[in-house]
């Protein structure tokens, strides 16, 4: 199969050049860093950690940074801020990988079936993916929180739900593309089987634009899922989780405002690093889009 | 989230512009089919580039626009703008209530009929709009409202004679009359969507002896029958609006009251204006009360703070100093007839209303095991790390205030005893227990102590944070092991027991059929002596304390703030907000 | 043509019809229903019977699906059974406030936006630019809740320059409202205006590319002029449009934001009807927003095929 050979070299190639574009940006390879810091305190969390960070401490609430040994205060039953900080860091990076990875899974194979078949198969898809926009997402988390109980599983369905519609549309759109290029028509008079067209020649063409679309789909999964932990759908309690931690903070803004500031950079600086490593991705595997 | 319409408004505007330029779109472009490469499709399925909750990155090209199309749409957006504001305007005329009370309520009211109503913060509506045969004081006995006097109850307590008083009106100007109290005890009884029937029930007649007396035939002899007669059953609506409204009574509810129902623009506002037919209108000075729904507390008290609203209820413990030091506020802190606690499923096991049985959950087989959860927790320690020692620890269904009051001494934390009774289970420790708590942050605040409190006993408490429908669901169809739960608290001690303990109740979430409890519980209601009847409600106090299925944690602390300017406002242990006498100081 | 848009008109009125059996059945499958949510301090199984016969909620779901249908295609969404008002007028109330607060939102983002992507297109790669694209993502990660909460702990609460929550109605008090608005809109604004100033910058890039700014040029007009007169002024279509499709991202982000700031709109509309398992209130919401959505998608895709035929959409044309 010469066409796929080619395609395969011109693959490699631009693989190099992405690279190459992506690490000549200072600003993404600063997101990437934060990315793996991120990464690492979620790892080294155990280690890190001056506190336990479920443990009360009801003779020393609400104290203010650096008062007794807590760098960042504590909360309003005594727990080290700075100890709930470093593990929240985990649920906020498994809501919004999983999520992420659970969407695009889902995603791909219905996107490739909606673009390489067509017709009634599309037809069906894009109105089922239309219905799952149209619908107020909210309303579908709050829904599955009160039928499951809010927990960490629920909120990485939904959010992973979230994402499927997006990931859907992106590949369907890029299948189109390549199913009229001249090495999937070769395949096609060569009777090489749909599935295999599918799977081993079509897919790893659109992978890019997916790519894309997920590194940037972590950081909103982030924000989501501190916007649901922030509505009381999040993971249980005691567990640290900076959405919850906001949410707790907001009953103590006039008395403990640190409370509500330090979760929030957290989740913006995280969220921010994300961003900018996406956006550079982006710009590296997709020249020519914005 | 854009209307529709303003959306259809621009974008047609578009579609129009653009099918006028011929420099776009010909007959041969419109005509042209076959499939075009998706990549650069309508901007609509770049949307797909929307991930989950908000932001979007969609960049797609256009062909170029003519200048004619920049000013339309300027023009449009200048447009919608003015539409924004002119329809803002038209919803939001009726709302002009200059010098009306602003007082923000901490839960939305339901329907505002006193037959179907069965919320709490209704009954702070109604407390202002329909006046009942009888209220209570400050000091929390019953008193004559629209009665002329406390009901002559005969020596067998089968026959209750009330008399109302003359010469009152309705605010639809009619005259309220014995025949008006028949009728809304009769509608209360019989209208299928009442939900005053079970505590109506021992009622079997009313009859009409005189134009201003009615008697009350009973099966039975039932002692809280006055105090029921003080709340939403007590309430007397006009029969002309009853025949003209039928079951929308609740859209134009029409009682006696210092203030007449004015609208109901959404669940969220009630505006009540003063009424011109009240028998004491001299009396009331404010020209009308606004009820604004706000459930956050932080959102109540900053709305409090910023000069939004005049009155609040239920300020949180933690925003009570903020309120309290803030010089142009006052603050009152009530211990209420209600409390909170936690409910522990001894017998649910097909439902609140079913037949009870031995759930599958160590607290119902191990009694002493909730003696031991009990003992793990401090009480006193709770009460002031998250409530801000604002409420009262209680461990009785009965009141710490008022004539009912019963305080007995309550378990002090003992973990040692609490280890030894685990222990003399045998169970392997730690003892997994279900706790689900409403998810909101101070019920889960509250969870998250009785978990570390617990641990120290050997239970590891699991805090499920549950949305609050699915909690009562779950209470009622007895899918729990134990919840966190409360009760605004009536002012008989009856109407805070028997529907919580006597078998086959709907409250009775706990599935509790505990044959002595049920016993003094038939005694109490229908003992008439009041000295007889305290010493009944005591032992029910101590045999509820022992048996725990319901492990009483608190008499909540209700903490009522207002701008100083505000005097005469009529709050008691009930928690209801009487505006009748109050006024705005020196803007009325 | 023709076939195109009733094509497209048909695919968003299947949409809409399947958002509206989905919410249906949703709300239905929660545990609970209105009765039980609304009669938590009585709730006597008769009266609860009682109340989901007046409704109809006793029904089987499929004539109960069509009654609903019948009356909502009039315009009659049904009554609340929490509230016992008519859904009709509990939207129309809340509508205007949602409406306000997005229209500012909108305002904020056009106003932060168009001259923030304006002067980064100006440089692409420039200092101005890197900043400008820099803050745009900043704006696109800022959790908008946390900003709420930050905004509120310094112009409020530090500083007390602003009410800190909570909503007056425009009419007897329109200072009054904006100054309620204000933080508000902000807020909701700054998502949007990072969308906008990316979208402004890249099509003002291209633009200047093109061959007739580049006769602009020649013809020795200013920097300013042939900006403002012309790169801007013809790629405004594509960022107003990118407005549009901003919908989602409102609806999206109105709930947090009325939330946060404690604004009875449609946002809290929305949560509070399946809070108390309000079927109708729900249902009327739910399809007053995805009408909203399919209209939006409906209209962009039609004024794309009539705009540009050369991107003509898949699908319309068979």
């Amino acid at each position: 199969m010469s066409a796929v050979t080619v395609a395969d070299a011109g693959r490699a190639l631009a693989r190099r050049k992405a690279r190459r574009r992506l690490t000549a940006r200072p600003l993404s390879v600063l997101g990437l860093v934060g990315v793996v810091v991120v990464v690492l305190v979620a790892i080294l969390a155990n280690w890190i950690s001056p506190h336990d960070p479920t443990l009360p401490n009801f003779d020393q609430v609400l104290a203010p940074p650096g008062a007794g040994g807590h760098l960042l205060g504590t909360d309003e039953l005594g727990r080290d801020v700075l100890s709930r900080l470093f593990y929240g860091s985990r649920t906020t990076l498994i809501a919004g990988v999983l999520a992420t990875l659970l969407g695009t899974l889902v995603a791909v194979p219905i996107g490739l079936v909606a673009g390489y078949f067509r017709g009634w198969a599309d037809v069906v898809i894009s109105r089922l993916v239309d219905v799952v926009l149209a619908f107020p997402f909210l309303v579908f988390a709050v829904g599955l929180a009160a039928i499951l109980g809010p927990s960490l599983q629920n909120v990485v369905l939904a959010l992973g739900v979230a994402q499927i519609p997006g990931v859907i549309r992106v590949v369907r759109a890029e299948v189109f593309a390549q199913r009229e290029l001249e090495y999937v028509q070769a395949e096609v008079v060569n009777g090489t089987p749909t599935r295999a067209i599918m799977f081993r020649h079509i897919l790893p063409n659109v992978l890019n634009p997916v790519v894309v679309q997920t590194s940037l789909a972590v950081p909103a999964t982030i924000v989501g899922a501190a916007i649901l932990s922030f509505l009381g759908l999040g993971v249980q309690p005691p567990t640290a989780d900076w959405g919850t931690m906001l949410a707790d903070a907001e009953n103590y803004l006039g008395q403990a405002p640190w409370l509500g500031v330090f979760p929030g950079v957290a989740i913006f600086l995280t969220t921010l690093c994300f961003n900018l490593f996406g956006d550079g991705l982006r710009d590296a595997l997709d020249p020519t889009a914005g | 989230m854009m209307s529709a319409l303003l959306y259809l408004h621009r974008v047609k505007f578009l579609y129009t512009v653009g099918r006028d330029d011929p420099g776009h779109t010909g007959p041969s472009a419109v005509e042209a089919s076959g499939f075009r490469t998706f990549k650069n499709a309508g901007c609509g399925d770049l949307q797909g580039f929307r991930p989950v909750v908000g932001i979007l990155y969609t960049e797609c090209m256009l062909s170029r626009p003519t200048r004619a199309t920049t000013k339309l749409i300027v023009a449009v957006s200048a447009l919608l703008l003015v539409l924004t504001s002119c329809t803002a305007s038209v919803f939001g005329a009726e709302r002009n209530n200059t010098g009306y009370l602003v007082v923000a309520l901490a839960g939305q009211t339901g329907i505002l009929d006193p037959t179907q109503s069965s919320t709490f913060d209704s009954r702070i509506v109604f407390a202002n709009l329909c006046e009942k045969l009888y209220d209570v004081n400050a000091a929390l006995r019953i008193v004559p409202e629209l009665a002329a006097g406390l009901p002559k109850i005969s020596a067998d307590g089968l026959t209750y004679d009330i008399t109302v008083r003359a010469g009152i009106k309705f605010n639809d100007g009619t005259t309220l009359d014995a025949n008006a109290v028949r009728t809304s005890l009769l509608r209360d009884k019989t209208d299928p969507l009442s939900a005053r029937k079970s505590e109506l029930s021992p009622v079997t007649s009313v009859q009409v002896l005189d134009p201003t007396t009615v008697r009350l035939h009973l099966k039975t002899p039932f002692s809280p029958l006055t105090s029921i007669l003080a709340d939403r059953s007590g309430m007397v609506m006009s029969p002309t609006a009853l025949a003209k409204e039928g079951d929308n009574f609740g859209r134009d509810p029409v009682c006696v009251g210092p203030f007449s129902f004015q609208a109901e623009p959404s669940p969220d506002e009630i505006d009540l204006v003063r009424s011109p037919f009240y028998y004491d209108s001299r009396s009331v000075a404010l020209p009308g009360i606004t009820f604004r729904v706000i459930v956050q507390p932080a959102v109540r008290a900053t709305d409090l703070r910023s000069g939004d609203i005049d009155v609040m209820e239920q300020a949180a413990p933690q925003d009570r100093t903020t309120l309290g030091t803030d010089p142009g506020l006052a603050t009152r802190t009530v211990p209420s007839l209600g409390y909170s606690g936690i409910y522990v499923n001894v017998g649910n096991v097909k439902g609140s209303t079913k037949a009870s049985g031995l759930p599958d959950n160590v607290l119902a087989k191990y009694p002493t095991l909730r003696t031991a959860l009990d003992l793990s927790l401090d009480r006193d320690a709770i009460n002031k790390v998250v409530f801000d020692g604002d409420y009262t620890p209680s461990c009785t269904p009965l009141p710490t205030i008022g004539q009912w009051a019963v305080n007995l001494p309550c378990p002090s934390r003992d973990v040692a005893k609490a280890r030894e009774l685990v222990s003399r289970t045998g169970l392997p420790t730690p003892i997994t227990i279900d706790l689900q708590v409403p998810n909101d942050s101070l019920d889960e605040e509250l969870g998250t102590v009785i978990q570390s409190m617990a641990k120290d006993a050997g239970f590891a408490v699991r805090v499920d944070a549950t949305e609050f429908t699915t909690l009562l669901a779950n209470g009622a169809s007895g899918k729990f092991q134990a919840q966190i739960s409360g009760w605004s608290g009536r002012l008989d001690p009856d109407q805070d027991i028997s529907q919580f303990y006597l078998p086959l109740s709907a409250l009775n979430y706990s599935g509790n059929n505990d044959p002595r409890i049920n016993m003094l519980i038939n005694q109490g209601r229908t003992t008439v002596d009041t000295a007889a009847r305290k010493q009944i409600y005591r032992q029910i106090a101590q045999a509820t304390l022992a048996q725990r299925g319901i492990i009483y944690l608190f008499e909540t602390g209700l903490t009522l703030a207002s701008k100083k300017g505000v005097t005469g406002i009529g709050y008691y242990g009930d928690a209801l907000i009487r505006l009748g006498h109050a006024s705005l100081g020196g803007r009325a | 043509m023709t076939r195109l848009v009733l094509y497209r008109v048909g695919s968003a009125l299947i949409t809409l019809l399947l958002a509206s059996i989905v919410i249906f059945l949703a709300i239905r499958a929660l545990p609970g229903g209105p009765a039980e949510a609304l009669s938590a301090e009585s709730n006597d199984p008769a009266v609860l019977q009682a109340i989901n016969h007046k409704y109809g909620f006793d029904q089987p779901l499929v004539p109960q699906y069509f009654r609903w249908l019948g009356q909502a295609v009039t315009g009659n969404f049904g009554t609340s059974p929490n509230s016992g008002l008519s859904v009709s007028s509990t939207l129309l109330n809340d509508l205007p406030v949602t409406m306000e607060l997005a229209v500012l939102g909108l305002l904020v983002a056009v106003v932060i936006g168009i001259p923030a992507g304006v002067l980064s297109a100006r440089k692409p790669g420039g200092t101005l630019d890197s900043v400008g694209s820099t803050g745009a993502l900043a704006g696109l990660s800022i959790p908008h809740f946390w900003f709420g909460i930050l905004l509120i702990l310094g112009l409020s609460v530090w500083l007390k320059v602003l009410p800190a929550a909570g909503f007056v109605p425009i009419v007897p008090d329109p200072i009054g409202n904006l100054e309620h608005m204000l933080m508000p809109a902000v807020v909701l604004g700054t998502g949007i205006a990072a969308v906008v100033m990316r979208q402004t910058r890249s099509s003002v890039i291209t633009a200047m590319a093109s061959d007739y700014v580049r006769t602009a040029r020649a013809k020795g007009l200013s920097e300013f002029d042939v900006i403002g007169r012309h790169a801007l002024r013809n790629s405004l279509i594509t960022v107003v449009t990118v407005i549009g499709l901003q919908l989602g991202a409102l609806i999206g982000g109105v709930v947090t934001v009325e939330q946060v700031f404690g604004i009875p709109g449609l946002g809290k509309l929305t949560l509070d009807s399946v809070y108390n398992r309000d079927y109708p209130t729900l249902q009327g919401v739910v399809l007053l927003t995805a009408l909203g959505y399919v209209i939006t998608n409906l209209l962009v895709d039609l004024t794309y095929s009539v705009l540009n035929p050369r991107i003509r959409v898949a699908g319309g044309a068979r």
